[in-house]
Parts: structure tokens; C-alpha cells; sequence
């Protein structure tokens, strides 16, 4: 019964809809200017899980979001609840909760919408995972009803997954179809132009990236893209023998992006691929005062002697051949000390000292860091690493409070202890029985009095006083037969004061009666005390003994979870090591092949210098 | 959106460095000569340990939510004081300060993001304590910025009994569309 009556809740839930997807695919930084305006939230809690949320503080959201329902305080939103813990697991990278979730809300027949977002988030789930095909059964399952805030996303991801599983054709179609506004259509149409390029299909990709290149963008992201369209354009271009097309793309790119070395270093390659090595020495030297860690910067300083050898200018290429092997000799050694740096802790020591961007230090590893950070993989490991050691940081705060909790525990017992006699022996003295008696007995009067309009029962006591000194003169004229004009005296003063009365008779009535009711209700308080300081003098040692063996089995979950973290911690700087290793190994690699083929250029060049010099 | 989501697709597919002019060749290849990274599987059972701890320390993070409050705010003394704030077109929020019975309990100081998020419908709890049953007064001064971007402080009470159960009070901050001013009040939740 309880299920059926949870389903039929979700059921309503349709129009609540439309503001929770824009709750869950909106961070603080895309906020939409003209975005719903949000709805009052109905229950307190629900208004504090979303200003956590809001916050991307997933762990109080969580936390406060399972408090909550198990509390039943989500009378309200309990469906949006639902749907809210899924999307923060998911974002919190708890992958598994986050699809029993959504599985979960599948199987309990969703409204559309609900269906749609669940299986749009399993779709995500699924990818992120490396489960292709299982997301693309996933997107299928989509109908029509996904809120209109996660359209793009929704297409973003279909494409993604038609481009992974070799179906560039169809991507182009849904791409072309979905009318993708803004950044989204960019973004579209590059992945669609790399795709179609390396499913063979070249012209179409190059039109592809060609219509980003030259797009007229806002903000850097975009720019970024734009650059990185070119760049992918013109080294087409050029493998393509089109040299002129790969400059063309190639000048594109903005000086200070991610991508202009490796623009400059194919700009001189387009040059030299026309045999115009004066051309080429442009770029390639322009390359030669940047840093020297860029691979596209490592690979001019070969490029440079060589176009001078190809212009016939011996000294010059052998002067730059020998500055290249001093720099890739320097270079080896840099990567060593920042290998030997990996080992001793440096890397994890620069991660975890990062709070949220990591900013290069004086050690060789910190040299490296930044460009190994663009790398997916490894920013993921840095991100999964910081966040272990919040985990590890918060748990250590919840130990310090677990002291105070126990010293609060000993406060209220001896408080408890302290008050408890007095406090009973208060409670014994007050009489309720008794007082209930009176307050029935006066209600009792009361209601004689109304029905029988007693006037003189409702007398105040100055009255009351007056009626007995005239009932006491009446009494004396009774017995005395020379007093009849003091018993008329007295029948006038009496029909004055019961006509007084009497003339205000509903209105004292009323007044009584409040105040009996107040009496009653004062009398209900009471009673409300003294069954409490009952049940707290009853209950309370139960409860000082629930909250020990609560606070002791807590102690022990976090010592548990502490040692358990420190070894994730361990396990996951391990990870991140390994992968920075990987990728210093790899740059050794690379740098020990160009010493090798500058050496051997500039032996080479020695040997045509000598040449030239012995030929007649 | 995520740039480096979008940006997947190139970076796996063969580098655009491979395929320039061949007399370059070996400097390309060794471009994308890949040499071996740490194991995917790796990466996974790291990623079960790193959920499954989460998942663990988040249920105990709960269990300790609910021991703190039950110990330290019982529900026959707990009173507790929110903030909400609608679309505030007309005051931009700075701080407040809470005072219950002459006694000042909470002052907080606002960033742009806790702002923001009261904007889209984010409650905060701002105080939480104790109180004897009975008559008591809360204040809450508020500062920040009015129509037109002038400073702006603004104060308003609430006379409320303290009865055996806890109490819930709700200080909303509206735009009122009639004098295009802010509306300060105090709700009481049952």
C-alpha cells in the first residue's frame, strides 16, 4: 500500500518537472539569467537541501537529504527528493548509488518525465563508465518528455556515443535535426568534423571545422574550441598536401592559446611543405623563446637548423643544432629531478596542499603539473585524491565533536542528577486531583447558575458583602415589629442590587465562563508539566544510556572509516604518481630521440661544414 | 557544459601531428608512440574503494546530524531559525544578525554564492539552540544594499511562545511589487 501510494506521488509530480531539471543540469557559474523563478519550497528541509546544493556542498546536501527521509520531513518534495539524491550522487561521482537510484525510479512506472531524466542520467552514468553500447540503449529509451534545460546535453551525449560507436553518418543527422543553439552547436559540430574525418570522409569534417574556426564567439571557452578547430583543420590541410588551406586555418589561432605552439610549429611546416624555408624560420623561431617544457617548442628546436641546413646556412644550423642538444640534455636532467621528486611525495604533497587550483611551486614536478592536469585521466585523480582528503578532514572534525559530545552527555546526567529530587519532589506536591475537582465543582456552579439565571451567583465579593448586611437587617426587621420602615428600607436596596446585577448578568456570565476556560486550559498545562518532568524523570536515564552505546558505536565507525581513508589516500597518491611517472617517462622518451637525431644532424652538419670547406 | 568532455573526441583520436609532411616522420611517430599507462582496471577498483568509502561516510555523517541534535537540541527546547529570500530585485543582502531576547545568537556575513543560492529557493538554517517554554522575542537585523543600490538596514521582531515541542521561524525576505521595496517578515512553522 505504501508503494502504490509513493508511485501514485510521483505520478504527480510531473508539473514540478521543468524547475528540477533546471535544478539539476544548472551549476552556479551557467546560471541562466532567465531562468525560472524557483518555487517556494513547502518543507524547511527541502529548502536547506537545496541551499547546499546550490552550493555544489555535496556532502552536506546528501547528508541533509538522507536525514531528511528518514525523518519523513519531505512531505512535499519527495519526489524531487528522489531524483535530487540521484543527480548528487552522480555528480559526486558515486556512480552505483546513483543508478540503483535511477533504476530504481524506472521500475516504480516514473511519469514521463521522470523516465526521461532517469534514463538520460543512466545514459551519462553509463558512458562515463566506458559502457558505449549500454548508454546508447539508454538514450534510446528517451522519449520526448526530457525537460527542454536538458535537450542539449541529451543530444551532446547521443552524438558523443554515435561517434564512438562508429556511426558518424547518424551523428551528422541527429546533430544537424536537434537545432543546438549557442555553445552547444559548436561543440556539436566540431566532434562531428573530427569524426567524419576519421571515418575517412574528410571534405565533410574539414566544412565541419572550417564552420567553427570561423565562427564569431563569446567567452574563452568557445575561443578555445575555435582554436582547437583550426588547429585540427590545418594539420589536416597540411597532411593533405594543402599548404596554403593549413596556413589559412592555422593563422587562426589566437597567440595566447593552449594551442598556438603547436599553430606555429604546423604554420612553418605549411611554409617548409612549399620548400620556403626563409618562411618557416618565422614561426619556428618564434617558437624558440617559449618554454622550452612544450613539446611543440622542443620540436622546433630541430626544425629551426634544419630549414637553415635546407637554405644552405651550415654554421647557423649547426650552432642551433648544438643549442638543441644542450637543451634536451638539460632537459633529461629536469625530467629525472622531477622523476626522483614523484618518488619522494613532492607531487602529492603539491596536489593536497591545493585547496582548489593548484599553482605552480619552486620543485622541477611543478614544471610538469599544469599540462599533466589538462590531461583528463590524471585531473580526475587529483580531483578523486583532494576530495578523499576532505572525506579525511571531515571525519577528523567529527572525531573532536565526538569528545564534546561526551563531555555534553556527562553534563546533562549530573544535571539530571542534580535536579532530579527537587524536581520530583515539586511534582508530588502539586495536587492535580484536587485541582481538578475544584475546576469540575466550579464549572458545575457555573452551569447551575446559567441555567437557572442565578443573577446573585455571579455577585462580586463588594456585592456579596452588600447582600449580607441587607440579609442581615432583613432578619433583624423580621423580629422587631417597629422596624417596618428600615424592611421597606431594606426590599428597595435588595431589588437595586438584583436589578444591577441581574442587568449584567450575561456579560458576567461570559467573563466566568472565559475564565473557567482559561483555568481549564492552564490546568491542561500543568498536567502537560508534570507528565513530562514524569517522563523525563523515567525515560532519561534510558536516553543518557541510548546516546553512550550511540556515541561509542559512532567512535569506532570513525576510527574505522579514518584508517580506511588514510589507505585510500595512500592507494589513490600511488595512482597519481604512477600516472605522472607514466607521462615523465613518455616526455624522457621523446626528448632522448630528439637528442639522438640532434646529435646525428649535427654530425651531419659537421660532415657537410667539412665538405664544403675542402671543396675547391 | 564541459569543455573537457567535448574535447574527448579529439583527444583519442590519432594525433593530427602523425600525419605531417614525412620529413618530419620520426619526430611525429614518437609523438604517439604510446607507451603504457597505469591499467584501467586499476583506475576501477580504486573507483569502487573511493564510492564505496562515500557511501559509508556519508551514512555515518547522517547518524551523527541526527545523534548532535537529538543530544545537543532536544526537541522540548529546540527553536530554530531559518533565512529565506526570494528573487531580491530590490535588496541585495549583506548580512543579518539574530538576537532572541536581547541576547544576540547568530550574525552571518553572506558571499555572492550563498546569495545565489537563495535566490533559486535555498532555505538556511541559521541558528539552532534552546529555550525554555514560554514568551520570547526574536530580532533580526538586516544590511545590504536597497532599491537604487543604497545601504540599506531593516529590522523586524516576532513575540512567540515556547511550548514543549520544538519551534521552527522562518525569516523571509520578499520584494513587495506594491512600494517596490523589500519586505522583511518572521514566519512561525508548525
Amino acid at each position: 500500500m505504501k508503494r502504490r501510494a509513493h508511485n501514485e506521488r510521483l505520478l504527480s509530480a510531473a508539473g514540478r518537472a521543468l524547475p528540477l531539471a533546471a535544478l539539476l543540469c544548472l551549476s552556479p557559474a551557467q546560471a541562466d539569467p532567465d531562468r525560472p523563478v524557483p518555487q517556494a519550497a513547502q518543507d524547511l528541509a527541502w529548502g536547506e537541501v537545496l541551499f547546499d546544493f546550490y552550493q555544489q556542498r555535496h556532502v552536506p546536501a546528501i547528508t541533509r537529504v538522507l536525514v531528511a527521509r528518514e525523518r519523513a520531513e519531505l512531505v512535499e518534495h519527495d519526489e524531487e527528493a528522489e531524483l535530487v539524491l540521484g543527480g548528487l550522487y552522480l555528480d559526486y561521482g558515486m556512480h552505483q548509488r546513483a543508478a540503483v537510484i535511477f533504476e530504481r525510479l524506472l521500475e516504480e512506472r516514473a511519469s514521463p518525465e521522470v523516465h526521461d531524466q532517469a534514463w538520460f542520467f543512466l545514459a551519462r552514468i553509463r558512458y562515463s563508465r566506458g559502457d558505449t553500447e549500454g548508454a546508447g540503449r539508454a538514450v534510446d529509451e528517451i522519449g520526448d518528455a526530457l525537460p527542454r534545460e536538458l535537450q542539449a546535453q541529451r543530444y551532446d551525449l547521443q552524438s558523443r556515443i554515435l561517434l564512438d560507436l562508429g556511426r558518424p553518418a547518424e551523428a551528422a543527422r541527429l546533430l544537424a535535426d536537434a537545432d543546438l543553439n549557442g555553445g552547444w552547436h559548436y561543440f556539436g559540430q566540431y566532434n562531428l568534423g573530427v569524426a567524419l574525418i576519421r571515418s575517412g570522409e574528410s571534405e565533410r569534417g574539414q566544412a565541419y571545422l572550417d564552420e567553427v574556426g570561423r565562427a564569431k564567439v563569446r567567452g574563452n571557452e568557445l575561443a578555445t574550441l575555435r582554436d582547437r578547430a583550426n588547429l585540427a583543420l590545418g594539420y589536416e590541410r597540411l597532411l593533405l598536401g594543402n599548404a596554403d588551406g593549413a596556413r589559412d586555418a592555422l593563422n587562426r589561432v589566437r597567440l595566447d592559446s593552449p594551442y598556438t605552439t603547436r599553430a606555429l610549429l604546423g604554420a612553418g611546416w605549411a611554409d617548409a611543405g612549399q620548400d620556403d624555408y626563409r618562411r618557416a624560420l618565422t614561426p619556428w623561431k618564434e617558437l624558440g623563446a617559449r618554454d622550452h617544457l612544450d613539446i611543440a617548442v622542443q620540436e622546433s628546436l630541430l626544425a629551426v637548423p634544419y630549414a637553415y641546413g635546407q637554405l644552405g646556412a651550415n654554421l647557423q644550423a649547426v650552432e642551433h643544432y648544438q643549442y638543441a642538444v644542450d637543451t634536451y640534455e638539460a632537459e633529461l636532467l629536469r625530467l629525472d629531478l622531477a622523476r626522483d621528486e614523484v618518488a619522494a611525495g613532492t607531487l602529492v604533497r603539491a596536489v593536497l596542499a591545493a585547496e582548489d587550483e593548484f599553482r605552480p611551486g619552486a620543485g622541477e614536478i611543478d614544471r610538469y603539473l599544469l599540462e599533466m592536469l589538462a590531461g583528463e585521466r590524471f585531473r580526475v585523480a587529483t580531483e578523486d585524491l583532494r576530495e578523499t582528503a576532505r572525506l579525511r578532514r571531515l571525519l577528523e572534525d567529527r572525531a573532536e565533536s565526538m569528545v564534546a559530545f561526551e563531555q555534553m552527555l556527562v553534563a546533562q546526567r549530573e544535571r539530571f542528577s542534580q535536579h532530579r529530587p527537587a524536581a520530583t519532589a515539586s511534582v508530588e506536591n502539586i495536587r492535580l486531583d484536587t485541582l481538578r475537582s475544584r475546576y469540575e465543582a466550579h464549572a458545575g456552579r457555573l452551569a447551575r447558575i446559567s441555567e437557572e439565571r442565578d443573577a446573585l451567583g455571579l455577585a462580586n465579593a463588594r456585592e456579596r458583602d452588600i447582600a449580607e448586611r441587607l440579609a442581615a437587617v432583613r432578619s433583624a426587621a423580621a423580629n422587631d415589629p417597629e422596624a417596618s420602615e428600615e424592611a421597606a428600607r431594606e426590599r428597595f436596596l435588595s431589588g437595586v442590587l438584583y436589578w444591577q446585577i441581574n442587568a449584567t448578568f450575561a456579560t458576567r456570565l461570559r467573563q466566568a465562563e472565559k475564565a473557567l476556560a482559561e483555568t481549564g486550559r492552564a490546568l491542561e498545562t500543568a498536567a502537560g508539566h508534570v507528565q513530562a518532568i514524569r517522563a523525563v524523570g523515567a525515560e532519561e536515564p534510558a536516553r543518557f544510556s541510548a546516546f553512550d552505546d550511540r556515541i561509542a558505536a559512532a567512535v569506532r565507525r570513525l576510527e574505522t572509516l579514518r584508517r580506511r581513508t588514510s589507505s585510500v589516500i595512500l592507494a589513490q597518491s600511488r595512482y597519481l604518481e604512477d600516472l605522472a611517472v607514466v607521462e615523465l617517462v613518455e616526455r624522457r622518451e621523446r626528448v632522448t630521440e630528439y637528442l639522438s637525431q640532434a646529435r646525428f644532424a649535427l654530425a651531419a652538419s659537421y660532415d657537410r661544414a667539412a665538405v664544403a670547406e675542402a671543396s675547391p | 557544459m564541459s569543455s573537457t568532455a567535448m574535447f574527448s573526441s579529439f583527444s583519442s583520436r590519432p594525433g593530427t601531428e602523425l600525419r605531417r609532411p614525412a620529413r618530419t616522420g620520426l619526430l611525429v611517430a614518437l609523438l604517439l608512440a604510446g607507451t603504457a599507462v597505469a591499467e584501467p582496471t586499476e583506475f576501477a577498483a580504486l573507483d569502487e574503494d573511493v564510492q564505496s568509502l562515500k557511501e559509508e561516510v556519508l551514512d555515518l555523517n547522517r547518524e551523527l546530524f541526527l545523534l548532535e541534535e537529538e543530544l545537543l537540541f532536544p526537541a522540548n527546547t529546540q527553536v530554530a531559525v531559518f533565512l529565506s529570500m526570494d528573487t531580491g530585485n530590490f535588496f541585495g543582502l549583506d548580512s543579518v544578525q539574530v538576537s532572541i531576547d536581547d541576547k544576540e545568537v547568530a550574525k552571518y556575513l553572506y558571499t555572492e554564492r550563498e546569495v545565489e543560492a537563495l535566490h533559486r529557493g535555498g532555505i538556511q538554517r541559521i541558528y539552532l539552540g534552546n529555550l525554555k517554554a514560554g514568551e520570547h522575542e526574536l530580532v533580526a537585523v538586516f544590511t545590504g544594499q536597497g532599491p537604487h543600490g543604497r545601504d540599506y538596514r531593516r529590522a523586524t521582531s516576532l513575540d512567540f511562545e515556547k511550548g514543549l515541542g520544538a519551534r521552527f521561524l522562518e525569516l523571509a525576505i520578499s520584494d513587495s511589487g506594491a512600494s517596490l521595496q523589500p519586505d522583511f517578515r518572521v514566519r512561525e512553522w508548525e
